[in-house]
């Protein structure tokens, strides 16, 4: 299924890079959305906050582009702290949701993987509706923010191909 | 916004907690058993709780319990497609309990011999035999919530009681022959039976009332086939606390080992990755959690109506090639010979696990007879199906969980089938890694269970034993079809629990006035491939053309596992929904979905159709 998944989505984001690199982003984003949608743990790094400022189009240089001379599809999963790139990832994941997730899971935007699921457990334990038998619905709103925060601050999904 | 309840909480505060019965007269089957049941049940001279009839299947989950001073620990019970256990949260460990004849796993069956029921924990069989003279019914874990186009009844037809099937998409026609005439029954009422049983051996073991338990079940278990457990439960009297798929109880009863290690310093904090591999009668199940400080991280779940019967059933055909010819009628005397074919099969294949080869010889009694020998290597070429779906789905859980083999801390074959050499090194060389050894693979699941059932009331251990949290994800995608026959999900599976997602459609026709919702569970692309849970419609959408209405459609599980689906209608430039929210809990259809859902398309086709939108 995994697979299969991918070797769907194959075309779609190969066809957005190339939409990308006309200066349209919107192919690219549609087919990050429907990544998005099929990995749930997965947040893309969509064409959208790459290009929030133009001159970012400039940095295909940097890992995030870095492009394999095979031609297949590569994915390869990163934390925000990893690449330094945990201030543009906030700021999108703001944007997208009106959240700021950093501040949800009560971590500074340098924090790393391990400190990212620290948080997230310590806050889990605290506010899970098993933990909190007579305040069920405020800890479900809360275990459900607190949930989202974290699976989308952890991974990213970076596709890494040649044209 | 205003929300409209189709499926209202109206019915919740029916009383399960004061013991009054409602009799429902669909139940009254069942009811019908309950004054034999009353008799034999003075042998245990259980205490006060005068009658175990059967209640109604009315109020099947919703809240838990207001708390009382006293919680009540949950107990935690393992059904399994061919044994069953139960254990309890002691005050200081995981006990498990035992019945009247000192077993600490008891056979999962019920026979219908002279009208009266009794099931495999309190009756002793007088020979292995009875339990197939036609009289008992058994595996229903693998037969509850299916329809009788699912090959997994279809497959159930060589058990040896009546299964038959009408290919339509309603229940399977299940009986027991009883003074050699079919007594129907279903799962449900076979399960509530057996369940009454085993409750009341816990409340003669512990001195009290039993109410709440904590149930596991194959993480394939569609959302429709919970809500089977649940009414069986129901009607057993027993209100669920929660349904735990099984590989997420031994990965808590993993955690609660870790956490004790590090109590007696022996490990270090560090989060921990596991694999679980579990494998029963019925169900193969595989989870990766992460582990560490006494939560328990659900990453993946893979799951499949695959076990140990497949192996026997394929087994039975191997040494008796005209098996189905055979036994295509169902006579006294086709079961007894399908009966002690089971028998020597069942014999062999557990010999196999700790000898090269074994002999079988069998008389099936109507002239034919089976006397051969049978080594390890034929066993695992007749099953070679079997076991390449047991490595896809470990592949698959370890890709879901995007975790790799080297990423692993410890790695758990449990269940019924973990002692098959096969399987334990097929495990063994996908993952990487020598075996877990510090739990029972036959009880390590219902250990998982009662400390569930402890966390879940809400008990706490001064040494702090119970400070454990399981954190669950989804076994199935949910959604809704959409863009032609297509499923598109709106949770994906392997989403924390609970949550709450949501994803805009709209209209693929102009002047389109009404949208049909179909909610659908599983994996496949093909709508009509998943589970369906259920429908319901919106309408007096307002005249726009196509594509204008969005429709956002969200879903929402609780924290007791119930799900909602929400539908609201905004047209562009307002923020006002311009019909009232629906929000209905799931799933809405009963017995006979199958037929219903092709009723459905047949009526419908595409006039009501939705397409997704892109989110904005």
């Amino acid at each position: 299924m995994f697979w299969e998944i991918l070797s769907l989505l194959k075309v779609m984001v190969v066809e957005g890079f190339q939409a990308v690199s006309n200066g349209s982003v919107k192919k690219f984003t549609k087919a990050a959305e429907v990544l998005e949608r099929n990995l749930s743990m997965a947040r893309l790094v969509t064409s959208k906050n790459i290009s929030d400022d133009d001159s970012s189009m400039n940095r295909t240089k940097s890992p995030i582009f870095h492009v394999p001379i095979n031609g297949t599809l590569k994915i390869h999963r990163f934390s925000p702290a990893e690449f330094g790139f945990s201030d543009r990832f906030g700021s999108y994941c703001k944007a997208r949701m009106g959240v700021d997730y950093y501040n949800v899971l009560k971590v500074d935007r340098n924090a790393t993987d391990d400190d990212l699921k620290k948080a997230y457990r310590k806050l889990a334990m605290k506010w899970h509706p098993d933990k909190n038998p007579n305040n069920k619905k405020e800890a479900e709103a809360n275990f459900k923010q607190i949930s989202e925060a974290y699976e989308a601050s952890l991974f990213f999904i970076l596709f890494l191909f040649d044209r | 916004m205003s929300s409209l309840f189709l499926i209202g909480d109206s019915d919740k505060k029916s009383s399960k907690s004061d013991g009054s019965n409602i009799q429902n007269s669909t139940f009254s089957k069942l009811l019908n058993f309950a004054p034999p049941f009353c008799i034999s049940f003075h042998q245990f001279e259980v205490m006060a709780e005068p009658a175990y009839t059967v209640a109604s299947d009315s109020e099947t989950t919703g809240e838990e319990k207001s708390s009382s001073a006293f919680p009540e620990i949950a107990i935690g019970i393992d059904i399994g497609t061919s044994q069953c256990s139960v254990a309890i949260w002691n005050g200081s460990q995981v006990e498990l309990l035992r019945n009247t004849r000192n077993q600490k796993l008891m056979r999962s069956y019920v026979t219908f011999k002279d009208e009266i029921p009794s099931g495999g924990v309190s009756y002793q069989l007088s020979h292995e035999h009875e339990m197939l003279s036609g009289a008992a019914i058994f595996n229903m874990k693998r037969l509850i919530g299916r329809v009788d186009t699912d090959p997994v009844v279809h497959a159930s037809k060589s058990l040896p009681f009546l299964v038959q099937t009408l290919d339509i998409g309603v229940r399977p026609f299940i009986a027991a022959l009883v003074n050699n005439i079919w007594r129907s029954t279903t799962p449900e009422e076979v399960l509530a039976i057996y369940l009454v049983e085993l409750r009341v051996m816990a409340e003669s073991r512990l001195k009290r009332p039993i109410r709440n338990v904590v149930l596991s079940i194959p993480v394939s278990f569609s959302r429709f086939q919970l809500t089977r457990i649940e009414r069986a439960c129901a009607m057993a009297g027993l209100h669920v606390l929660r349904l735990m798929p099984e590989p997420t109880a031994v990965a808590l009863l993993y955690a609660q080992q870790q956490q004790q290690l590090i109590h007696d310093n022996m490990g270090s904090g560090s989060e921990k990755i596991a694999l679980i591999f579990n494998m029963g009668a019925g169900y193969c199940d595989v989870a990766v959690t992460a582990t560490a400080g006494g939560v328990s991280h659900i990453k993946a779940l893979t799951g499949s109506t695959i076990g140990g019967e497949d192996f026997l059933q394929n087994m039975m055909r191997h040494l008796l090639p005209d098996y189905d010819n055979l036994f295509s009628s169902r006579g006294v005397n086709e079961i007894k010979s399908m009966g002690l074919l089971r028998v020597a099969t069942q014999d062999a294949i557990h010999k196999l696990s700790f000898e090269e080869s074994v002999q079988i010889d069998v008389d099936l009694g109507n002239g034919s007879r089976i006397c051969r020998k049978v080594n390890r290597e034929e066993f695992e070429e007749v099953n070679q199906k079997i076991f390449e779906k047991c490595e896809s789905l470990v592949i698959q859980c370890l890709l879901d969980a995007k975790v790799q083999a080297d990423d692993l801390t410890d790695v758990m074959v449990v269940g019924g089938c973990s002692y098959i050499p096969k399987l334990r090194n097929l495990v063994k060389s996908i993952c990487k890694r020598e075996l877990y050894k510090g739990m029972n693979p036959f009880e390590a699941a219902v250990s998982g269970t009662a400390l569930e059932g402890a966390v879940a009331s809400g008990i706490s251990d001064p040494f702090g034993n119970l400070d454990l949290l399981t954190i669950q994800a989804t076994p199935l995608g949910i959604g809704i079809r959409a863009n032609g026959n297509s499923f598109v999900p709106i949770i994906p599976r392997n989403t924390t629990m609970p949550a709450r997602k949501e994803l805009v459609f709209t209209t693929v026709r102009d002047n389109q006035t009404e949208v049909l919702i179909v909610v659908y569970e599983g994996e496949a692309l093909k709508a009509e491939e998943n589970h369906l849970l259920g429908y319901f419609k919106i309408t007096g959408l307002p005249p726009a053309p196509k594509g204008v209405p969005e429709i956002n459609v969200c879903m929402d599980i609780d924290a007791s596992n119930v799900l909602r689906v929400l539908a609201g209608v905004v047209l562009p430039g307002s923020q006002q929904p311009v019909v009232p929210v629906m929000e209905v809990r799931m799933p809405t259809v009963d017995d006979g979905h199958g037929w219903c859902a092709e009723a459905l398309h047949r009526a419908y086709g595409s006039n009501l159709d939705l397409v997704t939108v892109q989110k904005k």
